[in-house]
C-alpha cells in the first residue's frame, strides 16, 4: 500500500471539516454578531477536530506501516503515539500552561 | 468581542503567516504571537495557545498538500518525530523546575549560525540538483536501517531530485532540541528542523520543507490539547486564525515547488536573522535587562 494515500486522506479530512466549522463560526460572528455563542460552540467544536487530526494522522501512519508489514516504523510511528499520549497525560496531571 | 474590521485584519495577517509558514515549512508563530500581542492587546498566553492551534492549521493543511505532491518525506518525518516529541515533553517538564531565559540567547546564536549557514549553501545547492549529487554521499547505518532516503519532482528546474540521508543520529538530537525549545519557550521547532534536514542530514531544501511542515502539527498539537482543556484557547480570536493560515498554507504550498532554491534559501536567511534577533533580544532583556531596539 502507498502510506502517502490514507495519511493525505487524514490530514485532508481534518482539514476540510475543521475549516467548514470556522468558516461558519466566522461568518456568524461577522454576519449575525447577536448569535455569537453559537458562533463559540461551532469554533470550540471546529478546534477540536483540528487538534485532534496530528493525532489521528499518527494512529493512520501506525496502521498503514502494519498493513505493509513495515515494522521498523510500526514501531516508530507507535512511540511517537506514545510520547504525545505521556505528554498530554504529564500536561492534565501538572497544568502546563504557555508561559508568558 | 471583536468587530469586523478587526476580525477580517487579524485574518488577513494569519494569512500571511501560512503563506511565509507553508514555503519555509515554518508554523508561524513568530509572527502570529507579536501581531496578537502588540496590535490586538491580547495577553502573551492566550497569544502561545493560539498560536499553537494556527501552527497545528497551517501544518495539516500545508502539510497534506506536500504529502499529496509527494515531496514529504513520511519516514524521515516519523523517525525525527520520536526524537522531537520527546524533546517537547523534556521542554514541558523543565519549563517547571528552570528559567528559560538563558536559552533564548542559546538558540538565538544557533539559529544566527543555521541563518548563515543557509546563505553560504545557495551555490552548493543548486550544483548538486543540478548534478544529482544528492545521490553521492554516504548513508549511516541508522540511515540504511530504516532505509532513509529519498526523492521529489522539483518543478523550478523540471528535474527529479533523489537523495540519501546522512548524519541521521546528529539530526535526530538536532530535532530533540528543535522540539525541546517548543517546548521550553514555545518558540517554533520549525526552523530548525529544515536546517537539521538541510544542513546536516543531505535532505534537499523543499523536501526538508515538505517534510518539516509534516512534522510541526504534531509537537504544536501536544501543547494545543492542553491549552484547549484548560480552555486557554481563546474563541474569538481561533476561526479568523485557523481560516487564515490554512488558507495561506495552502496557496504557499501550491506555488512553493515552482520556486528557484536560491530565492528559497535567501527568504530562509532573512527570516532565521529575524527569529534568531527576536530570540537575542528577549535573552538579553530577561536576563540582563537590555533592551535592543524593537523587541516588546
Amino acid at each position: 500500500m502507498d502510506i502517502n494515500r490514507p495519511i493525505y486522506l487524514a490530514l485532508i479530512g481534518g482539514v476540510i471539516i475543521s475549516s467548514i466549522l470556522f468558516a461558519i463560526a466566522f461568518a456568524i460572528n461577522l454576519l449575525l454578531p447577536t448569535y455569537e455563542q453559537v458562533a463559540y460552540i461551532i469554533a470550540f467544536a471546529g478546534a477540536g477536530v483540528l487538534i485532534l487530526t496530528p493525532y489521528l494522522r499518527v494512529v493512520v501512519a501506525f496502521i498503514a506501516f502494519l498493513v505493509n508489514k513495515e515494522y521498523k516504523f510500526v514501531i516508530i510511528s507507535f512511540l511517537v503515539l506514545l510520547i504525545m499520549m505521556i505528554s498530554l497525560i504529564m500536561g492534565l496531571i501538572f497544568h502546563i500552561s504557555p508561559k508568558g | 468581542m471583536l468587530d469586523a474590521l478587526s476580525q477580517l485584519l487579524f485574518f488577513a495577517i494569519t494569512f500571511v503567516a501560512g503563506f511565509l509558514g507553508a514555503l519555509m515549512g515554518i508554523g508561524g508563530g513568530i509572527i502570529v504571537v507579536p501581531a496578537l500581542t502588540i496590535i490586538f492587546g491580547v495577553p502573551i498566553k492566550e497569544a502561545i495557545a493560539i498560536s499553537a492551534a494556527t501552527v497545528v492549521a497551517t501544518s495539516i493543511s500545508g502539510g497534506s498538500s506536500y504529502v499529496e505532491q509527494r515531496i514529504t518525506n513520511i519516514r524521515l518525518a516519523m523517525f525525527l518525530e520520536t526524537s522531537t516529541t520527546l524533546g517537547a515533553l523534556v521542554g514541558a517538564i523543565l519549563v517547571m523546575l528552570i528559567a528559560g531565559e538563558y536559552l533564548y540567547v542559546l538558540f538565538s546564536l544557533l539559529a544566527f549560525y543555521l541563518a548563515l549557514s543557509q546563505i553560504l549553501s545557495v551555490k552548493r545547492e543548486v550544483k548538486k540538483m543540478e548534478n544529482n549529487d544528492f545521490m553521492n554521499v554516504v548513508q549511516d547505518r541508522i540511515s540504511k536501517f530504516f532505509h532513509l532516503r529519498g526523492d521529489y519532482f522539483d518543478e523550478s528546474i523540471n528535474r527529479r531530485i533523489e537523495y540519501l540521508v546522512k548524519n541521521s543520529f546528529i539530526g535526530w538530537i538536532i530535532s530533540f532540541f528543535a522540539g525541546l525549545g517548543s517546548g521550553l519557550l514555545g518558540i517554533g521547532g520549525g526552523v530548525f528542523k529544515v536546517s537539521a534536514m538541510n544542513v546536516f542530514m543531505n535532505v534537499p531544501l523543499k523536501a526538508a520543507v515538505a517534510t518539516s511542515k509534516f512534522m510541526i502539527g504534531v509537537t504544536a498539537a501536544t501543547s494545543a490539547i492542553l491549552y484547549y482543556v484548560s480552555g486557554l484557547l481563546n474563541l474569538e480570536y481561533i476561526a479568523p486564525a485557523a481560516l487564515g493560515t490554512m488558507l495561506g498554507a495552502a496557496v504557499g504550498t501550491a506555488i512553493m515547488n515552482k520556486l528557484k532554491v536560491k530565492w528559497l534559501k535567501i527568504l530562509f536567511f532573512a527570516i532565521m536573522c529575524y527569529i534568531g534577533y527576536n530570540m537575542l533580544g528577549k535573552g538579553l532583556l530577561l536576563t540582563v535587562g537590555v533592551r535592543l531596539p524593537l523587541i516588546s
